[in-house]
């Protein structure tokens, strides 16, 4: 039984320049309880994913597919409706932790704020909550006082609050925008196991948006690459890792600085994958990596690769995958 | 072209910088407690030198950044950049000498006014700077500038809410680069990037460091992006700098205690897992 599902669901956006299709018919489900990580490069398309499921798409989105989470089709629901889900049932943490934060409020007032509307709590107890919460999340008092505005908080600090927000009302699943992309190592350690413990312990699903292969590995038990709008290859974490089948897959890891650590000490060059992402209002026909895949052929060019299982629970959307082990 | 005063070698000397910040009162009528950011720190940074600062969250990278182009204001110590003391100047020539020395911010969105569209956005340090830039030439640099942070010319027309968070930190790093600055003055410069851009733009700023010696001081958690970038790296810790060396050194044999818990710490593919359990979807 799914918690969450994702069926071609396909969002393009109105711009002057015309209609971009930021996301092509992507699909996949998500188990209560269980751990989906995403990747891709910028403007792939991951926190439109996201933004749909919390219904937060801009207003000159159009979405077709469906969204079904708990029983209800997310794209049908009203504004009111979205509301009394959102920050309850559904919560998300931001890539940018400025843009959920009110500037002009305390942290206590914004920790409390979701059990109060949600819950109905007064102040005082919702507050004595909120206290709770920066503790757990790791601004204990008296050093963080609730009476702290955001712009006293360091970047670091400042996720940690809206990572309280976002547990705040014990959700059925967490969306984690690249939640700790502004945290050193050490509270990224810190806040991936905060992560995963409260998940793990209530049945919470997570959906972990990264750009980093390596949280993915340590986090996810299943994970999605995206390409351009697109699912490029998806299964369970381990399989993936052992056997990167998309030529796209491959070049992310790559490109990864941690991956190339031990190899590549004074050598300063990373490796890219040549050309960009192809722009959302003229997107190739075919397969959509082709023009800066190194193993493209003719037969990529005329019509988008479908996806296929290559075992069960790791399929790939490309004609010509790599067959053998990812090399170490 | 640029004017960068010519024989000065160090771009960057910080002494003794001590910072504190105010913190709410716990009562209405006890003096309010200060929270010790900076405490004591020195650095140096060469031309053509890229100093990298790593250091826990909170303990005080994106203040020392703040404060070494003047947006703070310490308790004690010295900044002189290009071998001016920036506390001393007055905003005149502090405007003047920031041509030289620009900075990326942490946080993209925050950084960029989502009124205005990305050219003029870009185009505001060298509008401040240089009045005389005629419009043509001036749409060429704004032009050269997103081509070189791997965005296209036509992109100065759009808004920043029309970016992905990595696309808005580009344009951050573009304006940062308009001027042809000497120093550069990145807090997490790409941290809001995916792996693959995010080479883009270290690479980059290594192409920029050989192709005009621009030199760095560098903010970031991410120890193996320092690898790559930096030459020296200074470690902090609640204010202080525990430890500074040659990044081959520091990260080869980490001294500090803190430093070696540093390390340790970086998520890698192939360590234990926390949610190692297979999935069904
Ligand atoms: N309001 C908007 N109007 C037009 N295009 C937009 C808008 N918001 C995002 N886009 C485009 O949609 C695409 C997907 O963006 P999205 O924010 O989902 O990327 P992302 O995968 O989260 O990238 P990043 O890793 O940089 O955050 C991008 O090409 C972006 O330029
Ligand atoms: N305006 C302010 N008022 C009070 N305290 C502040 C203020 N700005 C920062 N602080 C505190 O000073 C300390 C240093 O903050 P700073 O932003 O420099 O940290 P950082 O090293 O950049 O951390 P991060 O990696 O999380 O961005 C933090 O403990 C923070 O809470
Ligand atoms: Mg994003
Ligand atoms: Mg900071």
């Amino acid at each position: 039984m799914s918690l969450l599902s994702l069926q071609d669901l396909t969002v393009t956006l109105d711009t002057p320049e015309g209609p971009a299709t930021v996301l092509d018919r992507v699909s996949f489900d998500l188990a209560p309880g269980e751990s989906l990580g995403i990747v891709g490069e910028s403007g792939c398309g991951k926190s439109m994913t996201a933004l749909a499921v919390m219904g937060l798409l801009p207003a000159a989105a159009r979405c077709r597919g469906r969204i079904d989470f708990e029983d209800q089709d997310l794209l049908t629901l009203d504004e009111r409706a979205l509301c009394a889900l959102r920050g309850r049932r559904i919560a998300m943490v931001f890539q940018e932790p400025m843009t959920a934060l009110n500037p002009v409020k305390t942290i206590g007032f914004q920790v409390a704020e979701g059990l109060r509307w949600h819950f109905g709590l007064g102040r005082g107890e919702a507050e004595a909550r909120a206290l709770k919460l920066l503790d757990r999340v790791g601004l204990p008092q008296p050093r963080f006082s609730p009476d702290l505005y955001p712009h006293q908080l360091s970047g670091g600090q400042r996720q940690r609050v809206v990572i309280a927000m976002a547990l705040a009302c014990d959700p059925a699943l967490l969306i984690a925008d690249e939640p700790t992309t502004a945290l050193d190592v050490t509270s990224q350690a810190e806040i991936l196991a905060l992560i995963a413990e409260v998940t793990a312990g209530s049945k919470m699903a997570l959906m972990l948006i990264t750009h980093d292969l390596a949280v993915v590995w340590q986090n996810t038990a299943a994970m999605l690459v995206m390409y351009a709008g697109t699912v490029a290859e998806r299964g369970a974490t381990a399989e993936v890792f052992a056997r990167m089948a998309h030529p796209y897959t491959r070049g992310l890891l790559a490109a990864s600085p941690g991956a190339l650590e031990d190899i590549l000490p004074a050598g300063r060059r990373l490796a890219t994958i040549p050309g960009q992402v192809p722009d959302p209002h003229d997107r190739p026909q075919g397969c959509v990596f082709a023009g800066r895949c190194p193993r493209v052929a003719d037969d990529c060019l005329p019509c988008p690769p479908g996806e296929r299982l290559l075992v069960p629970g790791h399929a790939v959307a490309c004609l010509h995958p790599h067959e053998g082990e990812t090399p170490s | 072209m640029t004017g960068n005063p010519k024989g000065v070698e160090t771009l960057l000397r910080v002494e003794g910088l001590v910072l504190d910040y105010p913190l709410p009162r716990q009562r209405l009528l006890a003096p309010a407690p200060r929270h010790r950011a900076l405490d004591g720190v020195s650095l140096q940074v060469a031309r053509g030198e890229s100093l990298a600062v790593v250091g826990e969250s909170g303990s005080g990278k994106s203040s020392l950044a703040r404060a070494v182009l003047a947006l703070e204001h310490p308790a004690a110590g010295r900044v002189e950049l290009m071998g001016q003391d920036v506390f001393s100047l007055s905003p005149k020539a502090l405007r003047s000498l920031r041509r030289h020395a620009q900075m990326v911010f942490q946080d993209p969105y925050g950084s960029l006014d989502p009124r205005r569209k990305v050219g003029w956005i870009v185009a505001e340090p060298l509008d401040a700077l240089e009045s005389g830039v005629d419009a043509a030439a001036r749409r060429a640099r704004i032009a050269e500038v997103l081509e070189s942070v791997g965005l296209k010319a036509r992109d100065a027309e759009k808004f920043p809410h029309e970016f992905s968070g990595g696309q808005r930190q580009r344009i951050a790093i573009a304006r940062a680069l308009i001027t042809h600055p000497a120093l550069i003055v990145a807090d997490e410069p790409v941290s809001a990037l995916d792996v693959s851009v995010q080479a883009q733009v270290l690479n980059l700023f290594m192409d920029l460091r050989e192709r005009l010696g621009l030199g760095y001081l560098f903010i970031s958690h991410d120890l193996a992006v320092v690898r790559h970038v930096a030459d020296r790296v200074a470690v902090m810790r609640l204010g202080e700098i525990v430890e500074e060396g040659p990044v081959e050194q520091v990260f080869g044999e980490p001294r500090h205690p803190y430093t070696q818990k540093l390390l340790a710490a970086v998520p890698r593919i192939g360590h234990p897992r926390h949610r190692p359990e297979t999935s069904t979807s």
